[in-house]
């Protein structure tokens, strides 16, 4: 493929969202906003698959671009980074949200914002390509900031509601706090690299192919291990932020607000996988930073066992399928920790980016079937409200049981394999001299969440779909089966779930493909773990977890499972307070402190500035008062004058 | 070609003058004469932009400004120094446009066309009275430009003074005439901080031109000023620069309202009309910034580069930081947007102060930025209010964005663009001037970022709570305009808004035009270094007093 054309892959999307965007403010296009969007994001898809198949063969390529800015020594083009990291990313993302947003017309049908949602959406897809391809960390950061709009201007999309409006704000604020660490990180690896070589412009100290100069790295960290680990804990927090980490984890429940396909897209599939990509792309930097990547799979392993314990008792199914994306989120970033074993970081981001695949396919398809019901019930989500559903939506009912065991790590569907590989790494890692013991406890960790995924699963799933057929007042009266339009893709995304996990994994293509990583040990020259052990026991955590679902939510006979009245069940519906915490120790205090200093500025320093001012008039006063035209005064005055006058001249 | 500096001025004086003479002459038309009389300007800059942007000066070794296109008239020849009569020891009138006073006139040309278009339908007041007064606000607002630009085109130190003043005036007019029941003490209070500032320049300014009074005259042109500056035996003489630092400190401070000094500013903006505060926010806030480039950075290297980073440094990132937390504490719009600027010029100090290449670029276009998305947030303010009836965050109809979309969107653009989103204008001199701080104090910079997030705090929760959730009408507000934007409104914010994005996509070609000038002050801050560190031992070995012995005054 012509270099050149690799341009159009972000460029389909961007004139798509050009197009929509002045068609939603014309008041053009209406019903038929879809169009450019499917031709945009279809044409990216197929651009990028071509690339990752016709590419293969390169470690690093550059596409060049047009130079963003150059001032001496900034100097930022926009290039392109092609290699089998970003191409793998592009494929996923551009395949998911062409999918999607082939559901979302359909779904979308009859909205008053027709346009504005594709075009969003297809903005939202030019910033996330650019975001991946991108071949500089601040390039990197523009469409890491990109894409955190995009989600905004989605979560608040229907923004007459006060629920929207504020998740977005929400949404929008937490990663902000995150985002300005990632960019002191930036502003300090700048810093940083430009110590260790002087003669260089300020755009190549942050681009990729010179961050991860094995010379500048080891110098960089050895000199400097103060500003490099603060570097790397800063680029950790960014990442946190856009993949609801703990303690960012806060917004991803709340961004549900926004149109499903959207959250299947954005807050599921692709956006809040940027940060496991950040730490991937970042991986030989942070190979220097071991104790970083031992902080990020514990913060990991944490989000993971927290979020799974709260999705086991939400009633709303979006939010139920949202904590399920902040844990296997978690997932990823244990698996990029394990990296902190000596030279077993490519294993480490082989098995997170294939995680991150699979989890693609499987929770897009999850939130889609979520969709379909959300149609079907009148907009109504909590499982109180409704069960029995697999009588009116049948289809819907086997789709998302495809996805709920791709989700529980069922063999041999897609998660198994990767939830797998996850596991694998863990226990390779726990072996490492240093950190292992971190890694025997984190590997237990996993096998436990593991079992809690497989139980929210399908307590959401049984909930749902079995039990009584009862459906709110708000569905009408006969609910339907969503469109053919709909259906399509999530059997498409159904195919995946089944398949993608058994084409990649046991075959080995992945392992083959990622062999090019860049700057990383190869891994051919790694032992493969191979072993029963854990893919039994990710087996067994799995069907027990669907066994327990089972009896807890459809009973048996005679058996009260009804736990949802203790206090630890109470405190998982709230989320553990956690949104409570930091409204009242973070919120409120910097408001209480922006209130004090806001009075504090009127009132002392514009007093103070008051009181000189008006001092200075009644000065003016005084003067003004020696000057009223009287002669006696003028006379008295002069003859005062005159005696200091002769005064000092006899003195002197 | 340089006929047209003077020109650029001329138009809106004259036009200016004419409209305030003879403006019920025009009867309905006097505001759509001033409308014109505001795009003829825009063009005409816009022209002159083009000109530079094709004439750089590719020398950027010496430090100083060195205009691109420069108009001189022989004004006082010979004084002071009457020994010599030739035309080379003359104090000149002078004119001329470098890449940073082009964006400059640049900001201030747009802003007063959009402020005069705007204006031809909109009244510039609630009151009745004053409303029929349009071909007057008309005039005193081209006679404030004309102010401007004088400043902005200065290249004689007298004339960037006169400038500097004269632009009080039509500005007081304005506060007062077309302000609220309390803008005459507002207006009160900016004029006597401005005063007091003035005193200290004017002295400042009388010792810069005898500090670089050599034997062959004494000079007033900023050019030749700034050469013998950067001339290396000179260029470090902190003694002799420090007290004339101070002062412009102070005399400069004040305008910019950097920290301290800053309390004229809100009690300001809360007062006037939007209209008017487009311009000062916009224009007239810069013209200290602009001083610190025109006369501090250039003129006094060496005390500049000895006490800059870390005195207005710090004060940049603290205000960066008080103003935006003040800012989250404000419910009034007008003062919500008052401390945002704050917060804002903090980060174009701190860029400012970084003293190199990357921050002198940052700040450089961060002053244009800011310019374009202020003035055009003050001027949605002004047709907010029109559909609102308040000022008051938390009262008066919320939930706008359903009733009037375009307003929301052209709102959601700029405040985006403030909050600095990356592909809009602010982010970029935002980042530069970040950039350029970390190589001089890293932890400035890095305190600086905290800026980033408590101003997209206040400016997130404004669109929540005015734009978004449900529509909320109060009893109390009383609308006068019903419907949403029209033709007019379309075309200025439009175009603002796609500069906006523009510059934000491609910052290039504004950077180049700033670029050779910035270079060039940069490097005369580097040899100011350089030489300061050298002589760092002898200088605690110098009493100050000496310096004032030393100093040559030739007037007599």
């Amino acid at each position: 493929m012509i270099a050149e054309l690799y341009w159009l892959i972000p460029i389909l999307p961007l004139l798509a969202a050009v197009i929509c965007t002045g068609g939603s403010i014309m008041g053009l296009l209406r019903e038929k906003a879809h169009v450019p969007c499917w031709i945009g994001l279809g044409g990216a898809a197929v651009l990028s698959v071509v690339a990752l198949i016709s590419r293969s063969g390169y470690e690093f390529g550059l596409v060049e671009g047009y130079h963003w800015l150059s001032i001496g020594r900034v100097q930022i083009r926009t290039a392109m980074q092609l290699d089998v990291l970003s191409l793998f990313q592009l494929c996923v993302v551009t395949v998911i949200s062409f999918v999607v947003s082939v559901y979302s017309a359909p779904y979308m049908k009859g909205d008053g914002g027709y346009a504005r949602y594709f075009a969003i959406f297809s903005g939202f897809v030019f910033a996330m390509i650019m975001l991946v391809m991108a071949s500089n960390l601040l390039v990197l950061y523009i469409f890491w900031e990109g894409v955190g709009l995009c989600s905004y201007l989605l979560v608040g999309y229907w923004y007459q509601r006060t629920s929207a409006a504020k998740a977005a704000t929400k949404a929008f604020m937490v990663n902000r706090v995150a985002d300005c660490a990632f960019l002191a990180g930036i502003l300090a690896l700048s810093y940083g690299i430009g110590q260790v070589i002087n003669e260089i412009s300020f755009t190549e100290r942050l681009s990729f192919a010179v961050i991860f100069d094995p010379d500048v790295l080891s110098r960089f960290a050895e000199d400097w291990p103060n500003l490099f680990g603060f570097t790397a804990y800063c680029l950790l927090i960014g990442a946190l932020g856009k993949s609801a980490q703990l303690p960012f984890h806060v917004w991803l429940p709340d961004a549900m607000e926004g149109p499903t396909p959207a959250s299947a897209l954005i807050h599921a599939a692709t956006m809040v996988t940027a940060g496991v990509y950040l730490l991937a792309r970042m991986s030989p930097f942070l190979e220097y930073a071991p104790q970083v990547l031992v902080t990020a799979a514990w913060i990991g392993g944490i989000t993971a066992l927290l979020a799974a314990i709260i999705a086991l008792f939400q009633d709303d199914l979006k939010r139920v399928l949202a904590y399920s994306t902040v844990s296997q989120l978690g997932f990823m970033f244990m698996a990029i920790g394990s990296g902190a074993g000596r030279e077993l970081m490519s294993v480490a981001v082989l098995a997170a980016m294939f995680h991150l695949a699979t989890h693609a396919f499987f929770k897009a398809l999850l939130f889609l079937g979520a969709g379909n019901v959300m149609h079907a019930m009148g907009d109504v989500i909590s499982m109180k409200s409704f069960s029995g559903l697999r009588r009116v939506l049948p289809q819907t009912y086997v789709l998302f049981g495809i996805g709920a065991l791709a989700l529980a790590g069922i063999p041999p569907l897609s998660g198994f394999w990767s939830k797998d590989g996850i596991l694998a790494a863990l226990l390779d890692s726990s072996h490492d001299r240093d950190y292992g013991h971190h890694f025997q406890m984190l590997f237990v960790l996993g096998l436990v969440t593991a079992f809690l995924t497989a139980v929210y699963t399908f307590r959401a799933f049984f909930n749902t779909f079995h039990g009584p057929l009862q459906f709110p007042r708000e569905a009408g009266e006969h609910p339907h089966e969503a469109d053919k339009l709909q259906l399509g893709p999530m059997v498409f995304l159904a195919v995946g779930s089944v398949f993608v996990g058994l084409a990649l994994g046991p075959t080995h293509l992945m392992r083959g493909y990622f062999e090019k990583l860049p700057m990383l040990v190869k891994l051919s020259q790694l032992p493969e773990h191979s072993g029963w052990l854990v893919p039994i026991l990710s087996t067994l955590a799995g069907g027990l977890g669907i066994a327990v679902a089972w009896f807890t939510t459809q009973g048996v006979a005679g058996k009260n499972l009804d736990i949802s009245k203790s206090t630890f069940a109470v405190a998982g519906q709230n989320r553990f307070y956690i949104d409570e915490a930091y409204d009242l120790l973070i919120v409120r205090p910097m408001q209480s402190i922006a209130d004090w200093l806001g009075a504090f500025d009127a009132a002392f320093l514009g007093m103070t500035w008051g009181r000189l001012v008006r001092a200075l008039g009644s000065v003016a006063g005084f003067l003004a008062k020696t000057q009223q035209g009287l002669l006696p005064r003028y006379a008295s005055a002069i003859i005062f004058g005159l005696l200091v006058l002769l005064a000092i001249m006899a003195l002197s | 070609m340089s006929f047209l500096l003077i020109i650029l001025i001329a138009i809106p004086l004259l036009s200016g003058l004419i409209l305030l003479a003879f403006g019920r002459m025009f009867a309905e038309r006097t505001s759509l004469v001033g409308a014109w009389a505001a795009s003829v300007t825009l063009v005409l800059s816009c022209l002159l932009a083009a000109k530079i942007f094709s004439n750089q000066p590719v020398d950027t070794s010496a430090g100083g400004i060195i205009p691109s296109i420069l108009m001189e008239v022989n004004w006082i020849a010979g004084m002071p120094n009457s020994s010599s009569m030739d035309s080379e020891a003359a104090w000149k009138f002078a004119l001329g446009l470098d890449g940073i006073g082009n964006l400059m006139v640049l900001l201030t040309t747009l802003v007063t066309a959009a402020i005069l278009i705007l204006a031809t339908k909109v009244a510039p007041s609630a009151d009745a009275s004053a409303r029929t007064d349009r071909g007057s606000y008309a005039g005193w607002i081209l006679l404030a430009e004309a102010g401007l630009l004088t400043v902005f085109m200065a290249m004689d130190i007298v004339t960037f003074y006169v400038g500097f003043e004269l632009t009080l005036i039509p500005l007081f007019v304005l506060i007062v005439g077309w302000g609220d029941s309390d803008a005459l003490l507002a207006a009160k209070r900016f004029v006597i901080f401005t005063l007091v500032g003035s005193l200290p320049m004017i002295v400042a300014l009388i010792g810069i031109v005898s500090l670089y009074t050599t034997a062959s005259g004494s000079t007033i042109s900023l050019t030749e000023l700034s050469l013998r500056a950067a001339d290396p035996g000179i260029v470090s003489n902190l003694p002799q620069q420090t007290w004339i630092f101070w002062l412009l400190v102070l005399g400069l401070g004040i305008k910019t309202a950097v920290l301290p000094l800053h309390s004229w500013l809100p009690t300001l903006y809360r007062s006037s009309d939007p209209m008017t505060t487009a311009l000062m926010a916009a224009v007239v806030l810069k013209l200290g910034l602009f001083g610190f480039l025109r006369l501090m950075i250039p003129m006094l290297p060496g005390a500049t580069s000895f006490f800059g980073p870390w005195v207005l440094g710090t004060l940049g990132v603290l205000a960066i930081v008080y103003g935006a937390m003040n800012a989250l504490a404000q419910k009034d719009l007008r003062l919500l947007l008052a401390y945002s600027s704050l917060s804002h010029v903090g980060f174009i100090t701190l860029g400012m102060f970084a003293l190199n290449r990357e921050g002198l670029v940052g700040a450089a276009l961060q002053m244009f930025n800011h310019g374009i998305t202020t003035a055009a947030m003050f001027l949605l303010l002004g047709m907010l209010v029109e559909r609102r009836g308040d000022y008051d965050m938390t009262a008066g109809t919320n939930g706008i964005a359903s009733d009037y979309p375009r307003l929301a969107l052209f709102f959601f653009v700029f405040v985006l663009a403030g909050a600095g989103v990356p592909g809009l204008n602010n982010f970029v001199g935002e980042f530069l001037t970040l950039s350029g701080m970390v190589l001089r104090h890293p932890l400035l910079a890095i305190v600086g970022t905290i800026g980033i997030v408590l101003g997209a705090w206040y400016a997130i929760r404004m669109l929540q709570r005015l734009f978004m959730g449900p529509v909320q009408k109060s009893k109390g507000s009383r609308p006068t305009v019903s419907y949403d934007l029209g033709i007019r409104e379309h075309i200025v914010f439009g175009t603002l808004a796609l500069l906006s994005i523009w510059l934000g996509v491609y910052p290039q070609w504004m950077v180049a035009t700033v670029q050779p000038d910035a270079t060039r002050l940069a490097s005369t801050c580097e040899i100011a270094i350089a030489h300061t560190v050298a002589k760092s031992e002898s200088l605690t070995s110098v009493p100050l007093s000496s310096s004032f012995e030393q100093r040559p005054w030739n007037l007599d």
